[in-house]
Protein backbone atom coordinates (compact mmCIF):
# COMPACT_ATOMS: atom_id res chain seq x y z
CA UNK A 1 0.00 0.00 0.00
CA UNK A 2 1.33 3.38 -1.00
CA UNK A 3 1.43 6.51 1.09
CA UNK A 4 -0.67 9.62 0.69
CA UNK A 5 0.56 12.79 2.35
CA UNK A 6 -1.76 15.53 3.56
CA UNK A 7 -0.17 18.85 4.45
CA UNK A 8 -2.09 21.11 6.81
CA UNK A 9 -1.37 23.92 9.25
CA UNK A 10 -2.54 21.87 12.23
CA UNK A 11 -2.94 18.15 12.88
CA UNK A 12 -6.17 16.97 11.28
CA UNK A 13 -8.72 15.05 13.28
CA UNK A 14 -9.80 11.59 12.15
CA UNK A 15 -13.16 13.08 11.26
CA UNK A 16 -11.57 15.66 8.98
CA UNK A 17 -9.46 12.95 7.33
CA UNK A 18 -12.58 10.83 6.87
CA UNK A 19 -14.41 13.76 5.27
CA UNK A 20 -11.48 14.21 2.93
CA UNK A 21 -11.46 10.51 1.99
CA UNK A 22 -15.17 10.77 1.23
CA UNK A 23 -14.40 13.49 -1.28
CA UNK A 24 -11.36 11.70 -2.68
CA UNK A 25 -12.15 7.96 -2.56
CA UNK A 26 -8.79 7.06 -4.14
CA UNK A 27 -7.19 7.88 -0.79
CA UNK A 28 -8.64 4.63 0.57
CA UNK A 29 -5.95 2.87 -1.40
CA UNK A 30 -3.19 4.70 0.45
CA UNK A 31 -1.87 4.90 3.94
CA UNK A 32 -2.55 8.50 4.94
CA UNK A 33 0.16 10.53 6.62
CA UNK A 34 -0.68 14.00 7.94
CA UNK A 35 2.22 16.49 8.07
CA UNK A 36 1.87 19.88 9.73
CA UNK A 37 3.36 22.60 7.49
CA UNK A 38 2.67 26.22 8.42
CA UNK A 39 4.12 27.38 5.13
CA UNK A 40 0.92 26.51 3.28
CA UNK A 41 -0.79 29.27 5.38
CA UNK A 42 -4.11 27.41 5.48
CA UNK A 43 -6.15 24.75 3.71
CA UNK A 44 -4.76 21.43 2.54
CA UNK A 45 -2.29 19.91 0.11
CA UNK A 46 -2.88 16.28 -0.80
CA UNK A 47 -0.14 14.24 -2.48
CA UNK A 48 -0.64 10.67 -3.65
CA UNK A 49 0.70 8.60 -6.47
CA UNK A 50 1.94 11.24 -8.93
CA UNK A 51 -0.89 13.65 -8.10
CA UNK A 52 -0.86 16.85 -6.07
CA UNK A 53 -4.13 18.47 -5.12
CA UNK A 54 -3.25 21.88 -3.80
CA UNK A 55 -6.11 23.43 -1.80
CA UNK A 56 -3.87 25.67 0.28
CA UNK A 57 -4.21 29.39 0.89
CA UNK A 58 -0.59 29.73 -0.20
CA UNK A 59 -1.58 28.34 -3.61
CA UNK A 60 -4.61 30.66 -3.81
CA UNK A 61 -2.35 33.61 -3.08
CA UNK A 62 0.13 32.43 -5.71
CA UNK A 63 -2.66 32.19 -8.30
CA UNK A 64 -3.88 35.68 -7.42
CA UNK A 65 -0.32 36.97 -7.59
CA UNK A 66 0.18 35.43 -11.04
CA UNK A 67 -3.08 36.93 -12.28
CA UNK A 68 -1.99 40.33 -11.03
CA UNK A 69 1.37 39.91 -12.76
CA UNK A 70 -0.42 39.02 -16.01
CA UNK A 71 -2.33 42.30 -15.86
CA UNK A 72 0.88 44.39 -15.73
CA UNK B 1 78.53 149.35 -120.64
CA UNK B 2 82.06 150.24 -119.97
CA UNK B 3 80.84 153.83 -119.43
CA UNK B 4 78.64 152.55 -116.67
CA UNK B 5 81.67 150.90 -115.12
CA UNK B 6 80.47 147.39 -115.97
CA UNK B 7 83.00 145.02 -117.25
CA UNK B 8 81.07 142.81 -119.64
CA UNK B 9 83.65 140.10 -119.55
CA UNK B 10 83.66 140.07 -115.86
CA UNK B 11 79.90 140.06 -115.82
CA UNK B 12 79.74 137.16 -118.21
CA UNK B 13 82.39 135.38 -116.16
CA UNK B 14 80.44 136.04 -113.00
CA UNK B 15 77.22 134.86 -114.62
CA UNK B 16 78.95 131.75 -115.83
CA UNK B 17 80.49 131.41 -112.43
CA UNK B 18 77.09 131.78 -110.83
CA UNK B 19 75.47 129.32 -113.18
CA UNK B 20 78.26 126.91 -112.59
CA UNK B 21 77.97 127.40 -108.88
CA UNK B 22 74.19 127.01 -109.12
CA UNK B 23 74.53 123.83 -111.13
CA UNK B 24 77.07 122.34 -108.78
CA UNK B 25 75.16 123.45 -105.73
CA UNK B 26 71.93 122.04 -107.04
CA UNK B 27 73.43 118.80 -108.18
CA UNK B 28 75.81 118.00 -105.36
CA UNK B 29 74.45 119.83 -102.35
CA UNK B 30 70.82 120.78 -102.73
CA UNK B 31 69.56 117.47 -104.12
CA UNK B 32 71.20 115.15 -101.54
CA UNK B 33 70.13 117.54 -98.85
CA UNK B 34 66.61 117.60 -100.26
CA UNK B 35 66.75 113.82 -100.52
CA UNK B 36 67.94 113.61 -96.96
CA UNK B 37 65.17 115.94 -95.87
CA UNK B 38 62.60 113.91 -97.80
CA UNK B 39 63.85 110.69 -96.25
CA UNK B 40 63.80 112.25 -92.83
CA UNK B 41 60.28 113.51 -93.45
CA UNK B 42 59.26 110.10 -94.68
CA UNK B 43 60.87 108.47 -91.66
CA UNK B 44 59.14 110.95 -89.43
CA UNK B 45 55.85 110.21 -91.13
CA UNK B 46 56.41 106.48 -90.79
CA UNK B 47 57.34 106.97 -87.18
CA UNK B 48 54.23 109.01 -86.61
CA UNK B 49 52.20 106.40 -88.41
CA UNK B 50 53.79 103.69 -86.29
CA UNK B 51 53.18 105.74 -83.17
CA UNK B 52 49.58 106.15 -84.19
CA UNK B 53 49.32 102.46 -84.86
CA UNK B 54 50.91 101.69 -81.53
CA UNK B 55 48.57 104.12 -79.80
CA UNK B 56 45.66 102.53 -81.58
CA UNK B 57 46.87 99.09 -80.49
CA UNK B 58 47.40 100.38 -76.99
CA UNK B 59 43.90 101.83 -76.95
CA UNK B 60 42.51 98.57 -78.27
CA UNK B 61 44.45 96.65 -75.65
CA UNK B 62 43.29 99.04 -72.96
CA UNK B 63 39.72 98.59 -74.15
CA UNK B 64 40.17 94.81 -74.25
CA UNK B 65 41.72 94.94 -70.80
CA UNK B 66 38.85 97.04 -69.48
CA UNK B 67 36.32 94.72 -71.11
CA UNK B 68 38.04 91.65 -69.71
CA UNK B 69 38.33 93.30 -66.34
CA UNK B 70 34.64 94.12 -66.41
CA UNK B 71 33.79 90.60 -67.57
CA UNK B 72 35.95 89.15 -64.84
CA UNK B 73 34.33 91.43 -62.28
CA UNK B 74 30.91 90.38 -63.51
CA UNK B 75 31.93 86.76 -63.42
CA UNK B 76 33.35 87.17 -59.93
CA UNK B 77 30.18 88.92 -58.86
CA UNK B 78 28.04 86.16 -60.35
CA UNK B 79 30.26 83.51 -58.81
CA UNK B 80 30.10 85.23 -55.43
CA UNK B 81 26.35 85.57 -55.68
CA UNK B 82 26.05 81.93 -56.67
CA UNK B 83 28.39 80.88 -53.85
CA UNK B 84 26.43 83.05 -51.42
CA UNK B 85 23.17 81.54 -52.60
CA UNK B 86 24.56 78.03 -52.40
CA UNK B 87 25.98 78.78 -48.97
CA UNK B 88 22.60 80.06 -47.81
CA UNK B 89 20.88 77.00 -49.25
CA UNK B 90 23.45 74.76 -47.61
CA UNK B 91 23.00 76.62 -44.35
CA UNK B 92 19.26 76.24 -44.64
CA UNK B 93 19.60 72.55 -45.42
CA UNK B 94 21.96 72.06 -42.49
CA UNK B 95 19.57 73.87 -40.15
CA UNK B 96 16.68 71.76 -41.43
CA UNK B 97 18.72 68.61 -41.06
CA UNK B 98 19.86 69.56 -37.56
CA UNK B 99 16.29 70.44 -36.65
CA UNK B 100 15.05 67.12 -37.98
CA UNK B 101 17.78 65.24 -36.15
CA UNK B 102 17.00 67.13 -32.95
CA UNK B 103 13.32 66.28 -33.35
CA UNK B 104 14.21 62.64 -33.93
CA UNK B 105 16.46 62.61 -30.88
CA UNK B 106 13.73 64.23 -28.79
CA UNK B 107 11.16 61.78 -30.13
CA UNK B 108 13.50 58.86 -29.44
CA UNK B 109 14.22 60.19 -25.95
CA UNK B 110 10.50 60.60 -25.32
CA UNK B 111 9.87 57.04 -26.42
CA UNK B 112 12.75 55.81 -24.29
CA UNK B 113 11.45 57.79 -21.31
CA UNK B 114 7.99 56.33 -21.93
CA UNK B 115 9.41 52.79 -22.09
CA UNK B 116 11.46 53.40 -18.95
CA UNK B 117 8.45 54.93 -17.23
CA UNK B 118 6.36 51.88 -18.14
CA UNK B 119 9.13 49.53 -17.00
CA UNK B 120 9.46 51.45 -13.76
CA UNK B 121 5.71 51.38 -13.30
CA UNK B 122 5.71 47.65 -13.98
CA UNK B 123 8.57 47.08 -11.56
CA UNK B 124 6.86 49.23 -8.94
CA UNK B 125 3.61 47.34 -9.40
CA UNK B 126 5.51 44.05 -9.11
CA UNK B 127 7.06 45.25 -5.88
CA UNK B 128 3.64 46.38 -4.65
CA UNK B 129 2.18 42.95 -5.49
CA UNK B 130 5.07 41.16 -3.79
CA UNK B 131 4.86 43.40 -0.75
CA UNK B 132 1.06 43.11 -0.61
CA UNK B 133 1.17 39.31 -0.79
CA UNK B 134 3.90 39.24 1.84
CA UNK B 135 1.81 41.46 4.11
CA UNK B 136 -1.23 39.33 3.34
CA UNK B 137 0.67 36.12 4.14
CA UNK B 138 1.88 37.63 7.38
CA UNK B 139 -1.67 38.79 8.15
CA UNK B 140 -3.06 35.36 7.41
CA UNK B 141 -0.46 33.71 9.64
CA UNK B 142 -1.24 36.14 12.47
CA UNK B 143 -4.97 36.10 11.95
CA UNK B 144 -5.74 32.42 11.32
CA UNK B 145 -5.64 30.51 14.59
CA UNK B 146 -6.42 26.80 14.69
CA UNK B 147 -10.13 27.45 15.11
CA UNK B 148 -10.33 29.59 11.99
CA UNK B 149 -8.03 27.14 10.17
CA UNK B 150 -10.55 24.41 10.96
CA UNK B 151 -13.34 26.57 9.56
CA UNK B 152 -11.29 27.18 6.44
CA UNK B 153 -10.68 23.44 5.98
CA UNK B 154 -14.32 22.70 6.63
CA UNK B 155 -15.30 25.22 3.99
CA UNK B 156 -12.77 23.83 1.51
CA UNK B 157 -14.02 20.28 1.99
CA UNK B 158 -17.60 21.45 1.69
CA UNK B 159 -16.93 23.11 -1.67
CA UNK B 160 -14.63 20.37 -2.96
CA UNK B 161 -16.26 18.27 -5.62
CA UNK B 162 -15.79 14.55 -5.37
CA UNK B 163 -12.60 13.43 -7.13
CA UNK B 164 -12.62 9.87 -8.48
Amino acid sequence: MGEAVILSCYRLTDEEVADLVKKIPQLKLYQIKNIVDKKILGGLVIKFSDKIIDLSLKNRLTVIKEKLYEQL
Amino acid sequence: MEGLGIDVKLLIAQVINFLLFFYIFKKYLARPFQKYLDEETKKQQEKEKLDQLLKQKEDEMAKTYEKKKKDLENQSKLFLEKAKKESLNYKKEMIEKAKKEAEEIIEKAKKQIEVERKNLEKETNKKIIELSTMILEKGIVDFLDEKIQKEVNKNILKNLKKIN
